[in-house]
Parts: C-alpha cells; sequence; structure tokens
C-alpha cells in the first residue's frame, strides 16, 4: 500500500514543472513537500488524485496506476482511487451553495461511498458521521447551518478538513493548508494535522513552506526544486543537509523556533 | 501572439461546443435537476426582470419618437407608427436587447462564479467529490437561462409595444384601438413563433459560451476579470451574428 512516482515529468507550455521525479510513500507514513513556489508541490499532489496526467512516467496508487486513468473507459478505476483519497486544497474549497454541514456529508451521501460501505447511510448516521469529523477538527456544532461565506476563513479550513476525513480516507493529501491563516490558526492547524496523522494512521502528504511543522510531524522531508528532488530524507538528515536551499530553509526557521527547541521523533 | 490569442479562444469556443452537446445530452437523459432549474430561474429570470423593463421601457420610447420623428420629417405622416414599431419590435429590438442584456447580467455572472470556483480549486473539489460539473452545476443555469429568456423576450416584446402605444396616445394623438387595430395588420402569430425561436436560442448559446471561457481561465482575480470580459465580448458577437442568420434564414421562409 503505497504511493509511488515512477519518473515523472510534467509541463506547462514551455516551463518544466516535474523532470523525472521518482519517490515512494508508504503505509502510515508522513511526507512534508517543501520547496519554493511554483517549484511543482502542488502539481505533484494533483497527479496523486488524476487532475493532472504526466507527459511522462507513471503515478501508482497502491495497485493502481493513475496516470493511465484521468480519460476514456478507466475513468471508474480513477473514482476508486480518488475514493482513498483525501484532499484539503489550498483554499477550502467549500461548495458555496451548501451549508457547512452539507459540505461535510457530501461525502457521505454519494453512491460511490454507499457501494464501499455495502449500504446506503441513514441521515441519523450522516448527522453523527458529521458530528465526529467536525469534534476532531475543533469546531462547534453551531457552524454546521452556516453557509461557508458566514465563518471565517480558518473554520473555513477546518470545515475542509472535516469533510476530507468525512469518508474515511486511506491517504491524506494537504496542498499547503496553512495558506492565508493567522500565525496563531497557523499553528493550530498544523497541531491538527500532526494529531490527525498520528490518531488516524493515515498516509499522508503536506505540501507546505512551514520547516517546522515538518520537522515534528514528518517521517520524510522531501525539498522539490526547479522541478526535481533536491533531498528526501528523514528529518534528522534534513537538520545536517548541506544543500544550501536546505539549509536557507532551515535556518529560516530556526529564527522562528523557541530557544529551547529540539527534534524528538 | 496574435496566433496565441486566437488560438486560445478557437480552444475555448471548441469546450463550448462540447459543453453543449453534454447539456444536450442531459436534456435528453436526464437528470434533470428540476429543483436548481427552478432556483436558478428566479435568480436568472426574476432577479433579470426590473433591468429588462427599465431598459426595454425605454428603448419603446426612444424608438416610437425617433420612428414618429422621421416619419413626420419625410412624409408628413405618422399613421404608419404602429406597423414600424410593431415589427422592429417583435422582429428585432424586442429580442436582441433583451439577449444582449442577459449576456452582461447572467453570462458575466456565470463566467466570474464559474472561473473563482476554478482559482480557488472548487472544481478540483468537484472531481475529487466525484460531482460533475457540467451536470451539477452548469446544466441547472443553461435550462434555467434558456427559459428565462424566452420569457423576458416576451416580457420585453409586451413592454415595448405598450411603451410605443403610450407614446403613440400621448403624442400623436392615436388612441389605442386604432393603435392595435393597425398593429396587428402588420404583425402575426408566425412573428412571435420567430422570435420565440430566435430568443430559445440565444439564452442556448450564452451559458456555454460563458461558462467554456471560466473553465480556461487561470490566475488570480485578473483571471476572472480576463475571462469574464473575453465571455462577454465573444456572447455578445455570437448574439449579434446569430441574430443575423437567424433573421436571413426567417426572411428566406417568410
Amino acid at each position: 500500500m503505497s504511493i509511488r512516482f515512477e519518473s515523472v515529468s510534467k509541463s506547462f507550455g514551455t516551463k518544466k514543472i516535474l523532470d523525472d521525479v521518482s519517490f515512494e510513500v508508504t503505509r502510515g507514513e508522513v511526507l512534508f513537500i517543501l520547496g519554493k513556489s511554483g517549484m511543482g508541490k502542488s502539481v505533484t499532489l494533483k497527479h496523486i488524485i488524476g487532475v493532472f496526467a504526466p507527459d511522462a512516467g507513471k503515478v501508482f496508487v497502491d495497485q493502481y496506476e493513475v496516470s493511465a486513468m484521468t480519460s476514456g473507459a478507466r475513468m471508474d478505476d480513477l473514482t476508486l482511487v480518488r475514493q482513498r483519497c483525501g484532499m484539503v486544497f489550498q483554499h477550502p474549497a467549500l461548495l458555496d451553495s451548501l451549508t457547512n454541514f452539507e459540505n461535510i456529508a457530501f461525502g457521505l451521501r454519494s453512491k460511490q461511498y454507499s457501494q464501499k460501505i455495502g449500504r446506503k447511510l441513514s441521515e441519523e448516521e450522516i448527522r453523527d458521521v458529521v458530528l465526529e469529523k467536525l469534534s476532531l477538527v475543533y469546531l462547534e456544532p453551531e457552524i454546521l447551518q452556516l453557509y461557508p461565506h458566514e465563518v471565517s476563513y480558518g473554520v473555513q479550513k477546518r470545515v475542509s478538513m472535516a469533510r476530507t476525513l468525512a469518508p474515511g480516507p486511506e491517504y491524506l493529501l494537504f496542498d499547503e493548508p496553512t495558506t492565508g491563516l493567522d500565525p496563531l490558526s497557523t499553528s493550530s492547524i498544523n497541531a491538527l494535522i500532526s494529531e490527525l496523522s498520528r490518531k488516524l494512521k493515515v498516509t499522508s502528504i503536506i505540501v507546505s513552506h512551514d520547516m517546522a511543522c515538518a520537522l515534528s510531524i514528518a517521517d520524510q522531508i522531501m525539498f522539490l526544486d526547479q522541478g526535481k528532488i533536491l533531498l528526501m530524507a528523514p528529518p534528522k538528515e534534513v537538520i545536517s543537509s548541506a544543500i544550501p536551499l536546505v539549509q536557507d530553509f532551515f535556518k529560516e526557521t530556526m529564527e522562528l523556533l523557541p530557544p529551547d527547541w529540539s527534534l524528538e521523533k | 501572439m496574435g496566433m496565441g490569442i486566437f488560438d486560445r479562444h478557437l480552444r475555448t469556443l471548441y469546450l463550448a461546443g462540447y459543453l453543449m452537446k453534454r447539456l444536450v445530452q442531459q436534456l435528453a437523459k436526464g437528470p434533470h435537476r428540476k429543483i436548481e432549474i427552478m432556483d436558478q430561474m428566479e435568480i436568472i429570470g426574476i432577479g433579470s426582470l426590473p433591468i429588462i423593463t427599465i431598459a426595454t421601457g425605454f428603448t419603446g420610447l426612444v424608438m416610437t419618437s425617433e420612428i414618429a420623428w422621421h416619419m413626420d420629417f419625410a412624409l408628413s405622416n405618422v399613421s404608419m407608427i404602429p406597423g414600424f414599431t410593431g415589427q422592429f419590435v417583435v422582429r428585432e429590438l424586442g429580442i436582441a436587447v433583451p439577449a444582449l442584456l442577459m449576456v452582461s447580467k447572467v453570462g458575466a455572472s456565470l463566467t466570474a462564479e464559474l472561473a473563482s470556483m476554478r482559482i480557488t480549486e472548487q472544481l478540483d473539489a468537484f472531481k475529487l467529490l466525484k460531482i460533475d460539473v457540467i451536470s451539477y452545476h452548469i446544466f441547472p443555469r443553461w435550462a434555467a437561462c434558456t427559459v428565462a429568456t424566452v420569457c423576458l423576450t416576451l416580457i420585453s416584446i409586451a413592454i415595448t409595444i405598450i411603451i410605443a402605444m403610450l407614446t403613440a396616445v400621448t403624442k400623436y394623438h392615436f388612441n389605442s384601438q386604432e393603435y392595435f387595430n393597425t398593429l396587428a395588420q402588420f404583425i402575426n402569430s408566425w412573428d412571435l413563433v420567430c422570435a420565440v425561436t430566435k430568443s430559445a436560442i440565444f439564452g442556448t448559446v450564452i451559458p456555454p459560451i460563458a461558462c467554456a471561457y471560466a473553465m480556461k481561465c487561470e490566475g488570480g482575480a485578473q483571471g476572472v476579470g480576463q475571462a469574464t470580459t473575453d465571455a462577454v465580448v465573444t456572447c455578445t458577437l455570437a448574439v449579434i451574428t446569430l441574430d443575423f442568420i437567424l433573421t436571413a434564414i426567417f426572411s428566406a421562409v417568410l
């Protein structure tokens, strides 16, 4: 059970975003993808759920070759893969026309989810799951009847996480989950991701700029630069890396960390 | 660069064609999403009523005054006002003005809404949730826009003719009975059939073009603005071009 990239390349126009990228994330691992903006981090995530197809190379989620499913007859297989993956987007990406409750419950009402669990959930069961996921992201039930535009951006992000968690994904993909949040919300979302990864023991891939969070909760940290993997290693090795970009990231992070901080993983 | 822009517009129009095909297929096979269509009818139809009423009312006023002035100046006779205004309204003005207003109000709103959804990754979320954006989001708006354009066109024709009649009565001393009797000699039910057909076609083409530009939108707020501008310009040109083609066809048939 893993997510595997084999020599994946992707260009948009003349710009090469991913250049012969290969890596593997095994079950239960937490991988952080770090790098400067525009280096292909989000594009990497979107290859996993088949939003983008590689120009060359292969992407596997478990036994499924996602890169071969993005069109034609194998779209049904892609649905199976997408069922296994939950993605928290850079933006909350909630459906504006639905209440927060309906947004979280959306995946639970789908035909695919009913097929997965072998039956249709009753309205009471859906409500129970929604409330359970809501408590996981530390939100109160009062926000459920509100529409996304009636709550703050931070709450929208949490609702988005609850929606992602609701159908019980085996893989969690986070695309810059703390972008646009104030420092307090950022640290609370980071704590949440860390807790979810440990509590739910799901395989997580997190695209972020937050090295401090990566050092605290990642099993592996991958640096992407100019479309290539600069380094993929556990946090301890990342700290001692001599690669200039990695050192720069680490130096910036150390300035933000408390003086008594140490790596405890 | 010129070729690049041309190529981009061509690709977008190709996508609009694909959207149209999918929408017609859904119309034939379902699901018809009646509740969402009714909601959109309220937003698009009722929401556009005030602007259509005001705009076509003033159009009727200006048109009657202009036609009357020219008739009086050239022929020293205003007896043909009902016939001329009636034909002009039912065959052209009463159809084109609402369609162009629908482009600027509904087309722009459809593009801005969907383009914003695209740049905020809601469309990616749709894919992950296995929601077909065409079936779930575009179809109800398309169906509602088509029905609303037909209804608003008929309302617009009625308003313009009433305003034209009031102008003729108050300014040129017609009586209303006389006005409608003369009008009836110049327009018939076939004119109304043509008006309904034209407006239905205009209402049908606006949403796919608007949504295609939204789905091709790139970048942030600037991208949404550009997509909306492109969509409004293209929809306007499409309405004017189709108006010419349909008028030529109906004239040939008549």
